[in-house]
């Protein structure tokens, strides 16, 4: 009876490797965005990247808390109701 | 007694007279049904109902016989009563003045509600295992209740007040009465087949176990096991338990309590977020690591640069030592054979390494170029370049000092070259192929080499004195 999961998995490594393009990112759920963005800051601060690749990050960090803002920003929506019958 | 002549009673002398013929007829009637519409009053009287399927009968019981019951009257619960028929003066409202009051075993309808339980549970549609956790957050939220009533109106409250643009459907249904259970199965299967909602809430104030009772039939409960998003049942108030809730993954006290766990609020995210930013945007903290790595080329460059000089002057000194130690002529060539070629050595080193550092410095600049923001750039520029200045200053100040050892040491060296001291008229004279020193080197007869500057001249001792 489990759903089946069509949410796109995207790791650290290939968001790093600029494998995942801009559109990947906005299809990302939240939590997968902010599970990602907290492994780039983590990892950013721990100093164990090279240079190019720490400043890689900096740029995929921005573009998704981007991402997180437009998920949690919007009007107040109006309750749609769905029809009987 | 009634006036003769006349046949009609007044309507207390009426009343009187059915009481009594009551009274009198059942002096104690005693008859069993399910609890319903059960009020206490501030009294402490107890007003309800008992009913089967064909008739219910009011009853009241006074506070001082509710006191010694052993069991708690609650709607739906099976009972046994000791009572007799009255008709209430005062509003002329029929009852039963409950005696006696026994508890039956279990209502008829918790026996359903149990039965059914235990056979869905066997079936394994409670089972832990199947339970999913909620979204973190929706993309949307789908609502099972009725489209009238506080129920709604309350959960969408709470939603708008926790994530005010989160998109909430409702599948409307009936939640109470024939046909209810049906149609709200149907309406989580609409919600559900419209793939537009990430979590289903079924929702529903609170009432009597028949005013739920909807909640408790199979179909619903099958619908909620199907269901391929996570549901949450709020139906009832806390203490109302119905099969829905336990078939669904998650189990709210209230409907208010259900739409609270089904979205985050706004304002924690976006200060998760916030949070997030932040640390990302601390290049001072995020750089930190990196700057110590230039600092510590910066040491070991400036370490390197000093033990180059070092080394050259220890060298000097050695070939300094071994000069002033060795006097033949012969040997004079060679020696300045061998500083010449040291000095093109030492020289080469001076310069190779100098050409090393400067590489890896170009390199180090160029990679923080890329790297840091331009601010830091210039800061970081300027500490390499003065480190790139010091390293060569220091290099050839220590290959001019070994160049003016050098030429002083070559100047030495002339000054004691014997050839210059046989030029300015001086000459050597040797017996036997030693030095004569002293009158006493030398016997009469002896054969006398006497270098001058332009050759030898051979003699003979006659005499020797030490009177000049």
């Amino acid at each position: 009876m489990a759903k089946a999961s069509k949410e796109i998995v995207v790791t650290l490594e290939a968001l790093l490797s600029g494998e995942v393009s801009e559109e990947q990112v906005s299809a990302l759920s939240f939590e997968q965005a902010l599970r990602l963005l907290e492994e780039v800051v983590t990892s950013v601060e721990s100093g164990s990247l090279p240079l190019d690749r720490a400043i890689g990050s900096y740029e995929h960090g921005t573009s998704l808390i981007k991402h997180l803002r437009k998920l949690l920003s919007g009007a107040e929506e109006k309750l749609r109701v769905l029809n009987q019958g | 007694m009634a006036k003769s002549g006349d046949p009609y009673l007044t309507v207390t002398e009426a009343t009187r007279q059915i009481n009594d013929t009551f009274e009198a007829v059942f002096p104690q009637l005693l008859f069993h049904g399910e609890i319903s519409q059960l009020t206490v009053a501030a009294s402490g009287h107890l007003y309800f109902s008992v009913k089967d399927q064909g008739a219910q009968l009011s009853c009241v019981m006074w506070a001082g016989m509710v006191r010694t019951l052993s069991f708690k009257p609650a709607q739906g619960v099976a009972v046994r009563v000791h009572g007799r028929p009255n008709v209430y003066a005062q509003s002329g409202r029929f009852q039963i003045v409950v005696s006696r009051l026994l508890e039956d075993g279990e209502g008829e309808l918790q026996r359903k509600f149990l039965e059914l339980k235990d056979r869905l549970q066997r079936e394994g549609f409670f089972s832990v295992e199947r339970k999913r956790p909620l979204p973190f957050l929706p993309r949307a939220v789908g609502l099972v209740t009725s489209k009238t009533g506080a129920v709604l109106h309350d959960m969408m409250v709470k939603l708008r007040e926790r994530f005010p643009s989160m998109v909430v459907y409702l599948s409307e249904t009936r939640v109470q009465g024939d046909g209810a259970a049906k149609e709200i199965a149907s309406a989580i299967r609409k919600l559900d087949e419209s793939k537009l909602v990430d979590v289903i809430i079924v929702a529903r104030g609170g009432g009597s176990l028949e005013d739920l009772w909807a909640f408790n039939e199979e179909e619903v409960v099958k619908a909620v096991f199907a269901a391929s998003v996570p549901v949450v049942s709020g139906v009832g108030h806390e203490t109302d338990t119905t099969l829905c809730d336990f078939a669904a993954d998650v189990r709210a006290p209230t409907p208010t309590a259900a739409a609270e766990m089904v979205v985050p609020k706004v304002s924690d995210l976006l200060q998760r977020v916030g949070e997030l930013e932040r640390r990302l945007k601390d290049f001072d903290r995020w750089l930190q690591p990196l700057v110590q790595r230039v600092d510590e080329l910066s040491m070991r460059l400036d370490a390197r640069a000093g033990m180059v000089v070092a080394e050259a002057k220890l060298r000097i000194k050695a070939a300094e030592a071994r000069l002033t130690s060795i006097k033949p002529d012969k040997v004079l060539e060679l020696l300045r054979g061998r500083i010449d070629l040291f000095h093109g050595r030492l020289y080469r080193v001076g310069m190779a390494s100098t050409d090393r550092h400067r590489a890896t410095v170009t390199h180090l600049h160029e990679r923080l170029r890329r790297a840091i923001p331009s601010e830091r750039i210039a800061h970081h520029r300027g500490i390499v370049d003065s480190l790139g200045g010091r390293l060569l200053v220091g290099v050839q100040r220590g290959v001019e000092d070994a160049r003016s050892k050098v030429v002083s040491l070559g100047q030495r060296l002339d000054s004691i070259n014997p050839q210059r001291v046989l030029d300015r008229g001086y000459s050597i004279v040797r017996v036997s192929g030693k030095n004569v020193r002293s009158v006493v080197d030398v016997s009469s007869g002896d054969t006398m080499e006497i270098s001058v500057s332009d050759g030898v001249v051979l003699g003979t001792v006659t005499q020797r004195s030490k009177e000049r």
